[in-house]
């Protein structure tokens, strides 16, 4: 009878383990606030920088964020947005979660710790920002949007990468100044904006004289934009959807389009038009991007016409052909192939008709046949 | 039996493969899953007393379960990542591999282990508590995973003369396993789909039953189990018949590509091919992973990575594409007006079919060119053999995530590349993608590839790329200096390129500082390139997949690389040892070391299974196909082995106490450990040295038919101690000589030899390493055995 009886709760046992297991697994890759250790604890090399060593920015350019660091008003923005955390509302999702206390919202990020996935120049950003020394990359994990389709979706939606302090994430930003990148690319920034802005003030009283790239997905809270008025010089907004039923089906964020749209408008208020300077190199202004989707899902001709119609006619437009199914794009039919290049070259021609001069477009074609 | 259990672990495995992905590492977790159900199914079968029932009868009981469990299995199988909500783009972690493969086949694993058991039990006329002290499995011998029964220690020789002998029983199950093997082979693999498959193990078994029972058990009991086998087999026919089998083949399937529309689905010889279509475009995965896309070409990617080697060099004429798809390379590749031959090469010929029939669909321009020639081969041998030089040599395996791929990194294959380019030839290697992710493994991957492209090619440049990178090597110094300005000024002066700028997304590529990036990146990685027999770059592969989907996985293979060959080696032998001897305790006689003998047999054994397997790869190419022979020829040696020790025991017995001559158990135990010992240790020394000249003189057809012996051979004498090992702890107040012990050790060790020796072993310390590793671990059990045994090897057997 004893036996019988351990044995059942055996069974019971392993059956519950597995259906543990399983439920975790699916929280793990729905939407439910549930979250995974993400962090690693080996730091990157960039990390680790000794700061007595970090030379100066030779280019006459100043930052935006140095006038703030030198009045102290950054700090005291690090401290507001900092203070954010504990019912965090960084971005429209409005979990409201306190991330002091270490629970985690929909981005998964664990609470107030900050993880990267990594700190690297790159050679792949938008001609004007790659120069000769690359766009000085830092990518951090964990993402507010959680697009179905995300090609680094290891990094923003299972959050892969090493957990570091303000302290390293300024010392990278120093590294990077010292390899020669010609700004700081801080990518999907937006869950750890005061983390950013903290680094920000540590790194600018060592020396970082480079301009700050605001990389996201354009889905932010005007109010946080606020808070970044003088610290930020470049935005580098996505505008993916132009229809709130899209944003829903694919990033599980109706408001999308309009609180983008109203985002971007204050991020033009702030820093202007990007105008190239004399090595062609920007270092202030808006330089939107936009990635054409299969089948139109992005709505790409509403996109242009909204910002033919509310920004200047040389706005900045990086309009991309990348796409390409990934995670779980496989899901949905419509956009599981890639861009065709006569979809993207509608999108191109159309942006072109609407009198939009400041286009960092792609000819499907450039080969002589 | 035997001719149902490899199909079965075949299927399973494959599909599980698919499911997950599957590496190296996956298939070491999934087959130390099989094994582990089928030593818990054979172990409550030799526990299981089921009051009142015969042993036939649980026999029959028990295939039917068998049988039952099957199609449920195959369908489990397909719906985990539907049922857990994981997309098909999504890799899901090891812990989850492990956890469903181990749920899924807990109840297929258990039936088939029990069912040899009980089987050989009622056989011998005796129950199966007794029966299975006479019968059971050679884990060691369980390489792929097959548990069979290995017969007999002097327990099953001392029992009645009119039980069958336990040898026959053994060689049946035998050849049952040889003829799947050959079946798979011939043609399961491509003919018939999973549940046809099942269909057809469930008829042979039901069948099995209902003969079983009509010739060997009375009346009394037999209606029952009669009639449900008989309601199996009828089953098993009707669901071809009706097109069941069809329909549960094609819903599952579509389970699994959840919402996409599957124009093909094939298992071909090498591999599992799925094409989805949407809007036109078709989507090609191979083994449950996105390979290409088609007819759209993905520009970011083909473009750089054609048109910059084809720039680079002054009149491309012959150029070789490896894999990766045709569609949009060829073209590419032929805009160059230079080019006057292409040659496509592409591992899997159904692959290739399909390619062509959905380029011919699309009218793709490449097809009807006359300098295309595309052809099905192995690219590696293609270049053995051939006498011709190429311009441009581009390897589109761009990531050595596995055992084929891993072939062309290694630093044999740049020679044969550097070897088969001209005085001016560029060759081109696709890699990981770098942006994004940037850790330990895919820096240390990194700097290996780079360093041994530099022992083969003096100039070497690096395009790291986001979603792909690519490197280039030649005897021409034109790549380290192309620019955009020279990439421009080439394509103009060939009249390529008019007012049109270069897209950025080739223009990203050619900065110099981009290469010099990568440069001082895996300047900071350890500099050990890969070679065939010490595949370095798999295991790195492996470590950095691991770290994206896997992260304990992803740190444990990290920690692991960091270590000295040595240490590791070392780390390995002692943990065998300390797992061994804690197993050892449980023991009837745990002052003799039967049980670590066993278990480091079984991790031997298992470890020059997959040495084999791997040479076979690396020589011989095709292994995919191959490998339900294969492990039939494996397992087929196992059974000469077992069996010969077990006559030489029964000739033990028959020859009485008094014949001093003929060797004990304790002493054919030793001589089994050190024959393997010497197996192990020589053959993964000696394969290594003499590939290269194997490889150079013997053509693949006759290579792939030299490993049959080879692999008998191994199983032979790894399959020559369990009987021995059984018979050693025979006592006649423990009849069943710790038979379930043995087997569990047995089983473990040949799980471990599949993790341990496939993942880190053979990657990280090569064959030789590997094999130095197992001689030492042998040597130790040898010395433990001649020491600790002493006095019982003199003893008189009763």
């Amino acid at each position: 009878m004893n036996t019988t009886l351990l044995k059942t709760l055996t069974g019971v046992g392993i059956l519950t383990v597995f259906l543990a297991i399983g439920l975790h697994v699916r929280i793990g890759n729905g939407a439910i606030h549930a979250g995974r250790n993400a962090g690693q604890t080996r730091q990157t090399n960039q990390a680790n920088t000794n700061n007595d060593t970090v030379p100066k920015s030779n280019s006459p350019f100043v930052p935006a964020y140095m006038k703030l660091h030198e009045s102290g008003e950054l700090a005291k923005r690090a401290q507001e947005l900092w203070s954010m955390l504990e019912s965090c509302n960084l971005c429209p999702r409005n979990c409201g979660v306190n991330r002091l206390a270490g629970e985690r919202g929909y981005c998964r990020a664990p609470g107030s710790d900050l993880v990267i996935a990594s700190v690297q120049p790159h050679f792949g950003e938008e001609r004007p920002l790659v120069g000769q020394g690359g766009s000085g990359t830092i990518f951090f994990s964990h993402c507010n949007l959680r697009c179905v389709f995300c090609q680094n979706y290891q990094i923003s939606i299972l959050g892969r990468g090493n957990r570091i302090s303000v302290e390293q994430l300024a010392n990278a930003m120093l590294e990077l100044q010292q390899f020669g990148a010609h700004n700081i690319n801080v990518v999907t920034p937006t869950h750890f904006t005061p983390h950013i802005v903290a680094a920000i003030d540590i790194a600018a009283g060592r020396g970082l004289r480079l301009p700050i790239v605001w990389n996201t997905s354009g889905w932010e809270h005007v109010e946080v934009i606020q808070l970044l008025d003088g610290i930020v010089d470049i935005y580098l907004p996505d505008i993916k959807f132009a229809y709130g039923e899209d944003s829903q089906t694919y990033a599980d964020s109706p408001t999308y389009p309009e609180q983008t749209k109203q985002a971007v408008l204050e991020m033009h208020r702030q820093v202007g038009v990007a105008h190239p300077g004399a090595a062609g190199i920007v270092n202030r202004g808006l330089m939107i991007r936009h990635l054409v989707m299969p089948d139109n899902a992005g709505g790409s001709k509403q996109v242009l016409d909204w910002i033919a119609t509310n920004l200047p006619a040389d706005t900045y437009i990086n309009i991309m052909e990348q796409y390409s199914p990934h995670h779980e794009a496989f899901n949905y039919p419509r956009i599981a192939r890639r861009t065709t290049a006569a979809e993207y070259q509608s999108v191109v021609n159309y942006a072109q008709e609407l009198g939009l001069s400041n286009l960092d477009s792609r000819a499907a074609r450039w080969l002589n046949n | 039996m035997g001719f149902s259990g490899l199909p079965v672990q075949l299927l399973l495995l494959r599909e599980l493969l698919i499911v997950f992905a599957g590496n190296e590492l996956t298939i070491g977790l999934i087959l130390a899953c099989w094994l582990a159900t089928e030593a818990a199914g054979s172990l409550w079968a030799r526990r299981s007393e089921a009051g009142g029932m015969d042993a036939l009868q649980r026999y029959a009981w028990v295939t039917l379960a068998f049988c039952l469990s099957l199609i449920p299995a195959i369908y489990a199988v397909r719906m985990i990542k539907p049922v857990l909500g994981i997309s098909v783009g999504t890799v899901p972690g090891l812990g989850l591999a492990a956890a469903a493969s181990l749920l899924v086949m807990l109840p297929v694993g258990l039936t088939h282990g029990a069912q040899f058991t009980l089987g050989c039990g009622a056989l011998s006329g005796a129950g199966a508590g007794s029966g299975a002290g006479s019968v059971r499995g050679t884990g060691s011998s369980s390489v792929s995973g097959t548990v069979r029964g290995a017969s007999s220690s002097s327990g099953s020789s001392s029992r009645s003369s009119e039980k069958p002998p336990a040898g026959q029983i053994y060689i049946l199950e035998t050849l049952g396993t040889l003829l799947a093997g050959l079946v798979w082979t011939a043609a399961l693999v491509r003919l018939a789909n999973p549940f046809e498959i099942a269909a057809g193990v469930i008829l042979l078994n039901a069948g099995t039953v209902v003969y079983l029972l009509w010739k060997l058990q009375g009346d009394v009991g037999r209606t029952l189990p009669i009639a449900a086998a008989a309601a199996f087999i009828a089953a098993s026919l009707l669901l071809p018949a009706t097109g069941l089998t069809r329909h549960l083949h094609y819903s599952s399937v579509n389970a699994l590509w959840q919402n996409q529309n599957i124009v093909h689905y094939e298992n071909s010889m090498y591999g599992n091919i799925v094409i989805t279509e949407t809007q036109g475009q078709h989507t090609f995965f191979t083994d449950g992973t996105p390979a290409f896309l088609a007819p759209v070409p993905d520009a970011e990617l083909v473009e750089p990575l054609i048109h910059i080697p084809l720039t680079a060099h002054p009149n491309p004429e012959r150029v070789m594409l490896i894999t990766g798809g045709a569609s949009g390379f060829i073209d590419a590749v032929l805009e160059h007006p230079s080019v006057s031959r292409v040659e496509y090469i592409e591992h899997d010929p159904r692959l290739l079919q399909l390619q062509l029939k959905y380029a011919a669909a699309a009218a793709e321009p490449w097809l009807n060119d006359p300098r295309v020639d595309a052809y099905a081969a192995d690219a590696r041998s293609r270049l053995q053999e051939s006498t011709e030089r190429y311009d441009i040599i581009i390897s589109r395996y761009h990531d050595p995530s596995n055992l084929h791929s891993s072939r062309h990194f290694s630093r044999e294959f740049f020679q044969l590349a550097a070897r088969s380019l001209t005085d001016q030839g560029i060759l081109v290697l696709g890699f990981p993608g770098l942006v994004g992710h940037l850790n330990e493994p895919l820096q240390d991957l990194a700097a290996g590839v780079y360093h041994g492209l530099q022992q083969e090619f003096p100039y070497v440049r690096a395009f790291p790329g986001s979603g792909s990178s690519f490197l280039l090597a030649s005897f021409d110094p034109t790549i380290s200096t192309m620019d955009p300005e020279v990439f421009s000024k080439r394509l103009q002066q060939r009249r390529l390129l008019d007012a049109v700028a270069v897209p950025w997304h080739v223009e990203q590529h050619l900065p110099l500082r981009r290469s010099a990036w990568f440069n001082e990146y895996a300047a900071e990685g350890s500099p050990r390139p890969s070679r065939d027999f010490q595949p370095r770059a798999l295991f790195l592969s492996i470590s950095y997949w691991s770290s994206l989907n896997a992260p304990v996985a992803g740190r444990v293979l990290q920690a692991v690389y960091q270590l000295h060959p040595v240490a590791i080696a070392a780390g390995v032998v002692a943990a065998l040892l300390l797992l061994a001897a804690a197993l050892n305790r449980l023991s009837s006689q745990p002052r003799t070391p039967v049980v670590p003998a066993v278990l480091t047999t079984g991790f031997a054994a298992m470890l020059v299974n997959l040495s084999l397997l791997f040479a076979f790869q690396i020589l011989a190419g095709r292994l995919f196909g191959w490998l339900g022979l294969l492990t039939a020829a494996f397992i087929a040696g196992l059974g000469i082995g077992a069996l010969y020790t077990s006559r030489k025991l029964r000739h033990l017995k028959t020859s009485g106490p008094g014949a001093t001559q003929v060797p004990t158990p304790q002493r054919l135990l030793i001589q089994s450990d050190v024959a393997v010992m010497l197996l192990s240790t020589l053959l993964l020394i000696l394969l290594p040295l003499v590939a290269p000249w194997l490889f150079a003189r013997i053509p693949a057809t006759l290579l792939r038919l030299l490993f049959f012996p080879l692999l008998m051979a191994a199983g032979a004498v790894c399959g020559a101690q369990f009987p021995a090992a059984c018979a050693v702890l025979t006592r006649p107040e423990n009849p069943t000589g710790d038979g379930g012990l043995v087997y569990a050790a047995d089983l473990l060790g040949g799980c471990l030899g599949g993790i341990l020796g496939g993942v880190i072993l053979l990657p990280l310390l090569g064959l030789a390493g590997a094999g130095l590793s197992v001689g030492v671990l042998k040597a130790i059990t040898i010395f433990l055995l001649i020491n600790r045994s002493g006095p019982v090897i003199l003893e008189a057997r009763p």
